[in-house]
């Protein structure tokens, strides 16, 4: 992967020609590295934004830095907040937590108010430690991992999408009421998958104790694998009644489902995805490949939740970006008009009276509808959707049929358990 | 079950052995390493998609059409890569030669980024091979044995053109002593690119056959060349029957290794290089230069 890592778009730093020749294309090609457009008035509010952009989470990234930056532009047309114009700081992480930890840095450093991460657990994480260092608020757009707002959770880190509890609490407790116990795992080898495998199994079995995962099948692939044909013949042959598949994301996730169906894998088992209702997880999926069995939920539904501010956000967004908004683009957008808000209700540009704003603050989230930022764990609301994975045909892409919202209220740890939980640093 | 396990393993090795052949050939003949090899399998699924997906209205008739058609044009890609930048610098270190490499990695992630955006893009299985097949008791999906299938003809094919032609007599010979080769009057230039087309060739049907399973995405050229230089490093570099015996070694050792010891899954083809590589430095068919 080091050459991934040198993958620096648009910069040009070597001093060779064919690399800088390719920077050089790809800023015509893509101008992803050019810096938001607007007004670089010495007042401006700087607000640094770390996004994956490229590399594993690169669709993740994208979405969530786009909807940051439609709100921005939103935000700046109307006025700014009091007057002051947003300037946002981009820079490109490359999915990777060491350079998520310089770029929150250097932002910093050249005088970014707060940062907003459109990154993973693992970079969020990284992130978060600077920031309760620096105490400078981050926000994390992409970064679902519980321990985020829980065990390491600070005074000056914010979430305003969801907890990963959302996505597996009402899907272990709806797997948990059916006659089966002999489960299959298979995930991308990552940490944020290892702790939502265990998280879900656990609480799988807090209502059937008696659920198992069969000896020899519990099987962890690099992220990116694509070819599944192996696995999915062992699987066969161990026999599961369940085969949960939770921590396969991106490419992976697709081509599982492509291989699974060529095998006919869920004629005979029952599938369990705990994210494919997030849109850049079911990124590729085909209607054929989806079986009616799997069981999964979401944070930002296909088809779209049919509201006036969704509706109107899906539009600008779509319009704007000419791609379909995804769960990171909510977040993103959430994000930034909740920083706006709350920068607004402080009243002078003091990072102290920006968390007092924050704490209890509410915020319209073009899905989810009004969340709001609990005080104690600084954890939204979000709640989530839960249903079938299904082809919509109208957005031609993944979605959830037999739709049910759960509030968050039914998954959210209470402000005790939190605070067991930051008290004693065991995962 | 055994056997279904078998036929998957033969799957991937299929999938391998035609993804790193022309990575093993282009050393072979040229002493040149293509670290940019997995970039034109990339393209390959990319082009394979647009040709299925938009360009036709029936999407088993584009997916024969992308498998004709895209591996000439990625073979078409590779020619031009090696007139324009390749041919230059056979003389060149070997520091020299990856440099361009890289900038081809650079230009192809982000000429993909462009085009085709960031989403992964896959096509259906064709409808002919929808059906699971029964062979010896087992249900193979259909798909997969016409993927088995073509690798075999294939490695046929090429076989053939290596042993039984003229052109494959001035390649043998001057993969055997290049010096000496060149030295008697091989026409070097012309060979060469024969050889880039081939071997890109090759490559670009790699990406075709694995389209329907596998989908198009951003990040799978990366991942290609590291499969395609296990493979090439096991078997020996310059070697294509290594390759053929380290995709068909690689294969069989996942496909077995996931269903008796899965925990090691990540580790068995880095066991298997490290073995290989300390009982053959060069590899199974490498010869130590």
């Amino acid at each position: 992967m080091s050459i991934a890592s040198s993958r620096q778009s648009g910069r040009g730093r070597g001093g060779l020609s064919s690399i800088r020749f390719a920077g050089l294309l790809v800023a015509g090609l893509t101008s992803l590295c050019a810096t938001v457009a607007g007004v670089r008035a010495e007042d401006a509010i700087k607000i640094g934004v770390i996004t994956s952009r490229t590399g594993v989470f690169a669709l993740y990234g994208t979405a969530g830095e786009q909807g940051i930056r439609l709100a921005a532009d939103e935000i700046n047309k109307s006025g700014g907040i009091k007057g002051k114009q947003i300037e946002l700081m981009l820079a490109d992480t490359n999915s990777k937590p060491e350079d998520a930890g310089r770029l929150f840095r250097e932002q910093t450093a050249q005088g970014a108010f707060l940062v907003i991460g459109a990154v993973a657990s693992a970079e969020s994480a990284a992130a978060s430690t600077l920031a309760k260092e620096n105490k400078v608020p981050f926000f994390t757009t992409g970064g679902y991992g519980r321990f985020l707002t829980e065990d390491a959770g600070h005074r000056y880190f914010f979430r305003l999408a969801m907890n990963v509890r959302g996505f597996y609490t009402p899907l272990a407790r709806e797997l948990a009421k059916k006659p089966l116990r002999k489960y299959c795992t298979i995930n991308n080898d990552y940490e944020f998958a290892r702790d939502l495998n265990r998280s879900t199994l656990a609480v799988i079995r807090e209502g059937a104790p008696d659920v198992s995962v069969l000896d020899g099948c519990e099987f962890w692939v690099p992220l990116g694998t694509t070819d599944f044909a192996s696995y999915i013949t062992a699987i066969m042959s161990k026999g599961p009644e369940v085969v949960l598949f939770s921590g396969l994301v991106g490419p992976s996730a697709r081509a599982f489902l492509a291989q699974a169906k060529s095998f006919g894998l869920f004629k005979i088992v029952l599938g369990a995805h705990a994210s494919m209702g997030n849109p850049a997880n079911a990124a590729g999926v085909r209607e054929k490949d989806i079986p009616g069995n799997i069981f999964t939920a979401g944070d930002y539904p296909y088809p779209p939740v049919d509201t006036p501010s969704n509706m109107a956000f899906f539009k600008s967004y779509k319009e704007r970006w000419n791609a379909m908004p995804m769960s990171e683009s909510a977040a993103g957008y959430t994000t930034m008009k909740f920083v706006a808000k709350a920068i607004e209700k402080a009243g002078k540009l003091d990072r102290e009276a920006f968390i007092m704003a924050a704490e209890g603050l509410d915020i319209e989230s073009p899905a989810a509808g009004r969340i709001t930022v609990r005080p104690f764990d600084h954890q939204s609301t979000q709640g989530v959707w839960t249903g079938n994975l299904a082809w919509d045909a109208k957005d031609d892409r993944a979605g959830m049929s037999n739709i049910g919202f759960v509030e968050s209220a039914e998954f959210l740890p209470s402000a005790e358990e939190v605070a067991k939980l930051r008290s004693s640093p065991t995962k | 079950m055994l056997w279904l396990q078998f036929m998957s393993g033969l799957q991937s090795a299929a999938i391998l052995f035609l993804l790193a052949a022309g990575l093993s050939i282009i050393y072979g003949v040229c002493h040149l390493l293509n670290i940019a090899h997995g970039s034109f399998f990339m393209l390959a699924m990319f082009l394979a998609y647009s040709i299925t997906e938009k360009l036709s209205s029936n999407s088993d008739a584009g997916f024969l059409v992308a498998l004709l058609v895209v591996p000439l044009m990625i073979a078409i890609i590779g020619i031009l890569v090696e007139v324009l930048i390749f041919r230059h610098l056979y003389k060149a270190d070997v520091l020299v030669q990856i440099l361009p490499s890289i900038g081809l990695i650079f230009l192809a992630a982000d000429l993909v980024r462009g085009v085709w955006g960031l989403e992964s893009r896959s096509i259906d299985t064709p409808s002919w091979f929808s059906e699971p097949v029964a062979v010896m008791g087992a249900y193979i999906p259909g798909y997969y044995l016409f993927i088995i299938g073509t690798g075999a003809l294939v490695s046929v094919l090429v076989w053939f053109l290596v042993n039984r032609t003229p052109w494959g007599l001035l390649v043998r010979a001057t993969a055997a002593n290049r010096d000496a080769a060149l030295g008697l009057g091989v026409n070097a230039r012309w060979m060469f690119t024969s050889v880039f087309g081939l071997s890109t060739w090759l490559v670009g049907l790699a990406g075709v056959l694995i389209l329907p399973l596998a989908g198009a995405n951003p990040g799978s050229d990366l991942d290609a060349s590291v499969d395609a230089f296990a493979v090439v490093v096991i078997g020996g570099l310059g070697s294509i029957w290594g390759a053929l015996a380290a995709a068909l070694l690689i294969g069989m050792v996942k496909a077995f290794g996931i269903l008796i010891v899965p925990q090691f899954t990540i580790a068995f083809v880095f066991i298997l290089m490290a073995v290989v590589l300390l009982v053959r430095p060069a590899g199974l068919f490498g010869k130590l230069s």
